[in-house]
């Protein structure tokens, strides 16, 4: 008689209890909360899954046997203000309700002020009304490319400079022609002389197709031709022996080079 | 002996002779008497085996001159080549012990393998034609020609000539290999060497006990060569082409040195001694040709730009020469 006095007492008087164990000062939103061995009567519980009208994430960081029931750690935190169960949050494991007497009251504070519960729409840019983000893009991408083609065309300036010297912008035939002249009047100095010479040899391999041939082979077979083997052998005579001898018919062996055009 | 008084019939026979015992090779042979009748020295750069050491042998007994050879290697001191002063123990006096550089043709094997001061050694003697051994100047002899070798691969532990000291060689030619033809005469002569016996044992000819011992004409025709090469006319055209030529290689956009005054001078030597070997008494355009490359090629550098572009300098030599108008 007297125990089930007792239990009765014990059973009304639990649920309050543990109420009041879990009064709390608020906590503020956001902000985790740990909880450890806490005892729930009854088979074992887990986290509820999270919803959007969820007004807590909580969760069972541990699970230890406490006799026929469990003690559990919890870790939890606000997102709304106000004064929540968070056997709310908790479901059995095996799908049967939850006691209703249980109680495990929580409380969340806000920061804000009860009005401002939005954040500030952000700041207005600084640029004037006329020039918008985009239009800065287009110009940022304008002046590299000018930038691009400026560096382009002094590289190319640059390669110019140091490429391959343009020797002549005359051809052989053309630079052939006064000097031929000059030799047929008897006014070529030994300047003259050796342009005449040089530029007989380059005019004549260019002639024969020898341009691909070393210097000294193409010589050799421009010395062997029938045309030309007699002009080299009297302007060397002429310009190389130790007593020259001007050609008597230098102005015949010149004369197919005076022509206005040179096969 | 036989006294040639005809030039042209003299160097003939000392080609002839060499012929005998290396065959092909008429460029090279040409270019160590080119070089051998100016006064100059030459450097040979050509793989192993192209019949260096025999070619300077050859040549060498066919004119009756002194030959020594030298294998430089890294150890190599210049008192080696130059020699030293000894203490005699008997005496207590220091006796003059000369080096292989006293002699008329001096082969220096693979220069490049020898320290820079070994290099520097031997290539002033070349230019001074003089040696000092402690205290005492002594001369070397007269003809005095250094023809030194370069093998150009394996350029590992070797110590590349600076290009001052390559100005130094009046001649830098290329060795080529032989062609088939030749090569085949090269493979069926080897097979007739046969051997020698010697003190109960026998040994197997080799390419150098072929070589004849007897000289070619007497010493004063060499000195009468070298006298007639003096001779050769050079005209003031060949002078404005030889001046045309090198200034081309200074002011060429790819060339970053260009050939020196001694350049110009190697060339109008080279281009008279060619003059004689081929019976001419005048030098002419063509003995300008075929000598640039050797002449100039080792006294060019090309720029960063023209390596860049993978030019080499015989590539630019043959530019200049055929625009040269």
């Amino acid at each position: 008689m007297k125990r089930s006095l007792f239990i009765g007492i014990l059973s009304f008087t639990l649920p309050c209890l543990i109420a009041d164990e879990l009064k709390r000062e608020a906590a503020p939103l956001g902000i985790k909360i740990q909880l450890r061995d806490h005892v729930i009567p009854g088979p074992e519980v887990e986290a509820k899954p999270l919803s959007k009208e969820s007004a807590i994430v909580l969760r069972i960081t541990s699970v230890y046997p406490h006799g026929n029931s469990f003690r559990y750690d919890f870790e939890y935190y606000g997102l709304e203000a106000g004064s929540f169960n968070l056997i709310d949050y908790l479901q059995r494991k095996d799908n049967k309700p939850m006691t209703d007497q249980l109680k495990m009251l929580v409380t969340f504070k806000s920061s804000l002020a009860p009005e401002r519960i939005r954040p500030n729409p952000p700041d207005d840019g600084k640029l004037p009304r006329f020039i918008k983000y985009k239009h800065l893009l287009i110009l940022g991408a304008a002046f590299w490319l000018i930038v691009l083609l400026l560096l382009i065309l002094g590289a190319r300036k640059k390669l110019k400079l140091i490429g391959p010297s343009i020797p002549e912008l005359l051809s052989p035939a053309e630079s052939l022609r006064p000097l031929v002249e000059a030799a047929r009047k008897g006014k070529l100095g030994k300047s003259g002389q050796a342009k005449l010479e040089r530029t007989l040899i380059i005019f004549w391999s260019q002639r024969m197709d020898l341009t691909n041939e070393s210097p000294s082979t193409a010589l050799s077979k421009i010395k062997a031709h029938p045309e030309a083997a007699p002009l080299f052998e009297k302007l060397e005579s002429w310009f190389h022996c130790p007593n020259p001898e001007e050609p008597s018919d230098l102005d015949a062996l010149l004369k197919p080079y005076c022509e206005p055009k040179i096969d | 002996m036989v006294s040639y008084n005809n030039h042209a019939s003299y160097i003939q026979a000392i080609r002839e002779q060499v012929s005998n015992v290396v065959v092909g090779q008429d460029e090279v042979v040409e270019r160590l008497l080119i070089a051998l009748f100016t006064s100059g020295h030459i450097l040979l750069q050509g793989m192993p085996g192209l019949a260096k050491t025999l070619l300077v042998n050859a040549l060498g007994k066919a004119i009756h001159l002194e030959f020594s050879r030298i294998q430089f290697t890294i150890d190599l001191l210049p008192s080696d080549i130059l020699g030293s002063e000894i203490l005699d123990q008997a005496s207590g006096q220091f006796t003059t012990h000369k080096g292989p550089v006293f002699t008329n043709l001096l082969l220096a094997d693979e220069i490049n393998r020898a320290a820079p001061k070994v290099q520097g050694a031997l290539l002033e003697a070349m230019q001074e034609r003089k040696v000092t051994i402690g205290d005492n100047t002594y001369r070397l002899p007269v003809p005095f020609l250094v023809i030194a070798t370069q093998n150009p691969i394996e350029q590992s532990g070797t110590f590349e000539l600076p290009e001052a000291q390559l100005d130094r060689f009046m001649l830098c030619h290329r060795l080529k290999y032989p062609t088939p033809v030749e090569e085949e005469e090269i493979l069926t002569r080897n097979l007739n060497l046969g051997i020698q016996k010697e003190g109960g044992g026998a040994v197997a000819n080799t390419e150098f006990d072929i070589v004849s011992d007897d000289p070619v004409g007497e010493p004063n025709d060499l000195i009468s060569v070298i006298d007639a090469v003096h001779k050769i006319h050079v005209s003031g055209v060949f002078i404005k082409h030889v001046v045309e030529l090198i200034s081309r290689t200074r002011d060429h956009s790819h060339i970053e040195l260009g050939a020196s005054p001694r350049a110009g001078i190697a060339l109008i030597k080279g281009a008279r001694a060619r003059a004689l070997i081929h019976g001419r008494d005048y030098a002419i355009p063509e003995d300008l040709f075929a000598l640039a490359e050797d002449v100039l090629l080792h006294r060019m550098r090309l720029n960063y730009e023209a390596l860049a572009e993978g030019m080499s300098t015989i590539d630019v030599l043959e530019d200049i020469l055929k625009t040269m108008g």
